[in-house]
């Protein structure tokens, strides 16, 4: 099987030949690349080459295009101040809604053109034109209530879940539009697989009663479009994501990305008929800290315990950290190879 | 109402996040003459832990925290000036030095913990967010604080914990000080590995241990 069905398959919650293997590993490519962080945030090309020098040199079923978180790139886009470094993620370091009055001025970014954006547009067609035919591809877009807590400051908006409830439905309603377009941008582009990355909805955050009133209504509008107009929908929330496990399930999403602290056994028990689910390698402690054995050991608990029957695509919780030792991320791959077949 | 129910009210204004209540009556409690210490103790911070109880059982979450510790700090601005009078307490607390690390702008639980530990009679000095070590440094001469509190939210930033700790023992300070370290990423193994003298999971328990670690 080619890497793209192995991970279609799991999708359509078959099983393909062996456990796919899709490790969220974008900016951490500047180390197999040889490059600073920052060296890749204006230059398609340096991008779309580091991405796909990553996916040379550990072979993954899987690549994700992106650098920098999404939110970022939008929200600058939008209007909101970033503080960069030089070979680490930038921060947005002023929020852009300070009060009600200015959210009329927002305006909605155009991919194609605005912003740094195209930069990243133009990378996924670079990288679906180099391999697309084989692997497949994968890009994010932010949730909306994550990327409303980057416009609005996410202290302010959380408190306002319970003090101004209609102007947080507001603002998340302009955040959606924004990562509607994104994400409708890049399928064009040639994204297979558009994941919507949404941390704030998290019940390590907000509540679940929350998330069902200001995050679900918007994803599952978000996540639906991705599959009228042909994607394949995921969702990744970060964090302690159990409570809504079920609810998550029922937004359009085709796949759940599930971190470290979810219980991968009981997602498969409770969802895992219904919907692919993807994970959950903890980034900090076992990719980054610990030692490629210890990579080995948890991949093969979480093939174990979510891959009978397919619908399981093994990776990283979260993010793979900027300074992961590579061995770590080959031990990941090598643990699908070895311990992911399907007889 | 007596000052025993009193108080009692103030503290249940936090737990029902009535701002308009729990600010109405901390300045009634300082027209009827009553120690702004006592306020806080029996009032204020009791509410305070309560909710941070209630969040560690799972009852609330993070937003009920931030507007809980936002309403906290209002009140606390009352009394500020009552409390400058009384200052001689502030100096014979234990004084907490906090921060997020250089590179890191997620400053909403470094600023639930500066709450909780305020909350709890100590003596807080908030760096702010994304704050260089050379910083922490100066700030730990100037104020040598009993405690160095450093928050990192990213894989990417906990490293800058790393390189405090470090920056610590090359300037000598390292054993005039105890660090405390915390953040979505950060782990016990994290804190041992890097040479801190401390990991807290949440706002609740990074008070018990900063209480631990200074009567050490």
């Amino acid at each position: 099987m080619k890497p793209y069905e192995r991970v279609s398959a799991a999708i359509n919650l078959e099983e393909p030949d062996k456990v796919p293997v899709a490790p969220q590993i974008t900016y951490t490519t500047a180390r197999v690349f040889g490059i600073k962080f920052s060296e890749a945030m204006r230059n398609a090309n340096t991008l779309a080459k580091a991405l796909i020098a990553g996916y040379t040199a550990f072979g993954y079923d899987g690549v994700y295009v992106g650098w920098e978180s999404s939110f970022n790139i939008i929200a600058e886009t939008m209007g909101c101040k970033l503080k960069e470094y030089d070979d680490s993620l930038p921060s947005v370091s002023e929020p852009l809604i300070k009060d009600e009055s200015d959210l009329s001025r927002v305006k909605i970014p155009n991919p194609q053109t605005d912003g740094r954006l195209p930069i990243h547009i133009d990378a996924l067609k670079m990288v679906n034109e180099r391999i697309g035919r084989e692997a497949a591809i994968f890009s994010y877009t932010p949730g909306p209530l994550t990327l409303a807590g980057i416009l609005r400051g996410t202290e302010k908006l959380l408190m306002e879940l319970l003090t101004n409830k209609k102007f947080v439905h507001e603002i998340v309603k302009v955040a959606a539009s924004a990562c509607m377009q994104f994400a409708l941008a890049k399928l064009d582009a040639g994204a297979e697989i558009i994941v919507v990355g949404d941390p704030t909805s998290s019940s390590s955050v907000i509540s679940p009663r929350m998330f069902d009133e200001f995050s679900y209504p918007y994803l599952s509008v978000i996540l639906s479009s991705i599959r009228k107009h042909g994607g394949t929908p995921s969702l990744h929330i970060c964090g302690n994501t159990t409570p809504i496990l079920k609810r998550m399930s029922e937004t359009g999403a085709e796949i759940l990305e599930l971190d470290s602290v979810v219980d991968l056994a009981t997602a498969k028990r409770t969802i895992g008929r219904t919907i692919c689910l993807q994970g959950n390698i903890d980034p900090a402690r076992t990719l980054m800290m610990g030692a490629p054995k210890d990579v080995l050991v948890e991949a093969r608990k979480c093939i174990e315990v979510a891959s009978e029957g397919g619908g399981f695509i093994l990776s990283s919780g979260c993010e793979i950290p900027l300074d992961a030792p590579h061995e770590n991320v080959k031990s990941m791959v090598e643990a699908a190879r070895r311990y992911g077949g399907y007889s | 109402m007596n000052r025993d129910e009193f108080l009692e009210e103030l503290s249940r204004s936090i737990l029902e996040l009535d701002a308009r209540k729990t600010l109405a009556y901390t300045r009634k409690a300082l027209d009827l003459g009553l120690d702004p210490f006592e306020v806080i103790d029996r009032g204020l911070s009791k509410g305070m832990k309560e909710m941070g109880e209630r969040f560690t059982r799972g009852d609330i979450y993070i937003p009920h925290l931030v507007l809980a510790a936002d309403i906290m700090n209002e009140s606390l601005k009352i009394l500020k000036p009552k409390l400058l009078q009384m200052k001689e307490r502030e100096e014979t607390a234990a004084k907490v030095l906090i921060g997020t690390v250089q590179g890191d702008i997620h400053d909403l639980g470094k600023n639930l913990v500066a709450t909780m530990l305020t909350a709890s009679g100590f003596n807080v000095v908030d760096l702010g967010r994304d704050v260089p070590t050379s910083t922490v440094i100066e700030k730990v001469k100037e104020h040598k604080p009993d405690v160095v509190g450093l928050s990192a939210l990213m894989t990417t930033t906990m490293l800058e914990q790393r390189k405090v700790v470090d920056s610590l023992k090359d300037t000598g300070l390292r054993n005039s000080v105890k660090v405390l370290v915390g953040g979505a990423p950060v782990s016990f193994e994290w804190a041992k590995e890097i040479g801190s003298d401390g990991y807290a999971e949440n706002a609740l328990e990074a008070v018990k241990i900063a209480k631990v670690i200074v009567s050490k």
